[in-house]
């Protein structure tokens, strides 16, 4: 389990950089003259290579950040194991649904 | 037994340094209990690669407890435009944008903190933890960088 | 040195010691071992602390000196006294005895726990196995060899202070080497334990194994070594 846990963290991490690299790049692009929401959803909506783009995000974002979160509350906090196991999984639960649910609204 | 008494006994001593983060704390060594000693002054942790990690760490945790509310905004857009309009309204004040601009900030300074976790892990040359501990200062900068970056643009 | 003394402050007592203040004459050459054993002889002769063979081979003499373990006797006082001052602590991340006694019975049991019995796979009734000196295996191993169980680097493990469940660098060091051992029976299960809970998901490459180690080995290195492994799966040529 733990080295299950460990290799999607880190594979999540490899392609995780390379979206977030996109992501910023986009924040920084997107950002030249305020942010709107025409401006936005005229960018998403109804484009699929957007909506792969941040589905695909959602989905890693959602394994890579549990799994730390895990570790960090295993060696920071002193709470039982499965209290923090259930904690990290209603997180990754949590930003699964309100990631594609954000995902569904802006495409 | 000895399992217990090994749980048990956590040599953490002083009273200030029980209250302090773990990652913050002296672990019963002389220079408990001042303030910010054990970060700074700590021998076993005033180096690049801890400054590196911690800061990895930290702004995991802060990018975590932001991606909920992150997602609830862009979710707004379920009501349509003037839903989002309606939210983005609300990053428009000053105190939204510094915490924003926070966040851009530490998005990038946990990549590129993260490229070196993955290079440190995954990649194997010689002396490569100490060439790979100059990449922690040009990271901090970048992503300050980045930082001024997006706040020029966003004010 | 120019001052004629030395002060050392040294850990008496256990968890709720506190530190006392010896002077002693301080010298050109002189070990921190030397000095502790000064104190010991000339002011304190109730100072527990251990030592055994003085010329860094046994590995017992590891204390925490100005803030970091060291082997107390290959490290000299010039090198670390701190304007003349010398602090002397037990090792940490250990249950403390007595002043600068720990319990190592934790550390030794991380190596049970991360696999480290060597097992053959091979009968006495068989020719000796021929290891090619200049396998990658051999070599890979070769990097990792020599460890005497100093524990200085799992005192000197932040993780390992986290989180008590963590093996630590020594003894995820040692179950790099026997995964790549080809005469070790059992490469399989030792990688399986040195990856199960507390295991080399842990380290968040600090270094500081690598960073303190007296005989300079790498435990980063190796823990690394294991990740790798934990993408690609164990190799099953041998």
């Amino acid at each position: 389990m733990e080295r299950r846990l460990f290799v999607l963290q880190r594979l999540s991490a490899m392609l995780l950089a390379l979206l977030v690299f996109i992501h910023l790049g986009l924040i920084l692009f997107a950002v030249r003259d305020g942010l709107s929401a025409a401006e936005i959803l005229g960018r998403t909506q109804g484009n699929i290579l957007w909506a792969t783009f941040y589905g695909l995000f959602v989905l890693l974002v959602a394994i890579h950040a549990p799994i730390g979160v895990r570790k960090v509350l295993q060696e920071w906090t002193g709470l039982p194991a499965s209290t923090i196991n259930s904690v990290c999984w209603g997180f990754a639960l949590l930003l699964l649904v309100l990631g594609f649910r954000a995902v569904a609204a802006v495409v | 037994m000895r399992e217990a008494e090994r749980r048990g006994n956590l040599y953490e001593f002083g009273t200030l340094s029980k209250r302090l983060p773990r990652f913050a704390r002296n672990d019963g060594l002389w220079h408990k209990d001042i303030f910010l000693k054990p970060i700074i002054m700590n021998p076993l942790r005033n180096h690049k690669s801890y400054i590196a990690a911690i800061g990895h760490r930290l702004s995991g945790i802060a990018l975590a407890i932001f991606l909920p509310f992150h997602f609830l905004l862009l979710g707004t857009a379920l009501e349509g435009a003037e839903g989002l309009d309606a939210a983005l309204a609300f990053t428009d004040s000053p105190l939204v944008k510094i915490a924003e601009w926070g966040l851009v900030m530490l998005l990038a300074l946990h990549l590129l903190f993260g490229l070196r976790v993955l290079a440190l892990e995954f990649t194997n040359w010689p002396n490569h933890a100490e060439t790979l501990s100059k990449w922690v200062l040009p990271s901090l900068v970048t992503s300050v960088f980045v930082g001024i970056i997006f706040l020029v643009h966003a004010f | 040195m120019n001052s004629k003394q030395l002060s050392v402050r040294i850990w008496r007592g256990k968890d709720n010691g506190g530190l006392e203040t010896y002077q002693v004459p301080a010298r050109e050459n002189q070990t921190v071992l030397d000095v502790i054993t000064e104190v010991q002889r000339l002011h304190a002769p109730d100072l527990a602390y251990r030592f055994a063979c003085r010329v860094g081979v046994c590995g017992s003499c590891a204390m925490t000196v100005n803030g970091k373990p060291r082997w107390t006797c290959r490290t000299h006082v010039k090198k670390v006294a701190d304007e003349g001052v010398l602090t002397v602590e037990p090792l940490r991340n250990l249950p403390r005895i007595k002043d600068l006694v720990c319990d190592l019975a934790p550390f030794i049991d991380t190596w049970q726990k991360a696999g480290a019995p060597f097992s053959g796979n091979q009968t006495r009734q068989q020719p000796p196995a021929t290891v090619d000196p200049n396998s990658k295996a051999r070599l890979t191993a070769d990097a990792a060899l020599q460890c005497i169980n100093c524990a200085v680097c799992y005192s000197g493990c932040d993780v390992v202070n986290w989180n008590r469940d963590y093996l630590g660098p020594a003894a995820l060091n040692r179950a790099w080497t026997l995964v790549n051992d080809e005469r070790h029976g059992q490469r399989q299960q030792t990688f399986d334990q040195a990856f199960a809970d507390g295991g080399c998901g842990n380290c968040h490459s600090h270094g500081n194994c690598t960073r303190l180690c007296p005989i300079e080995l790498s435990p980063s290195q190796s823990i690394a070594g294991l990740k790798r492994l934990a993408l690609t799966g164990l190799d099953k040529r041998y």
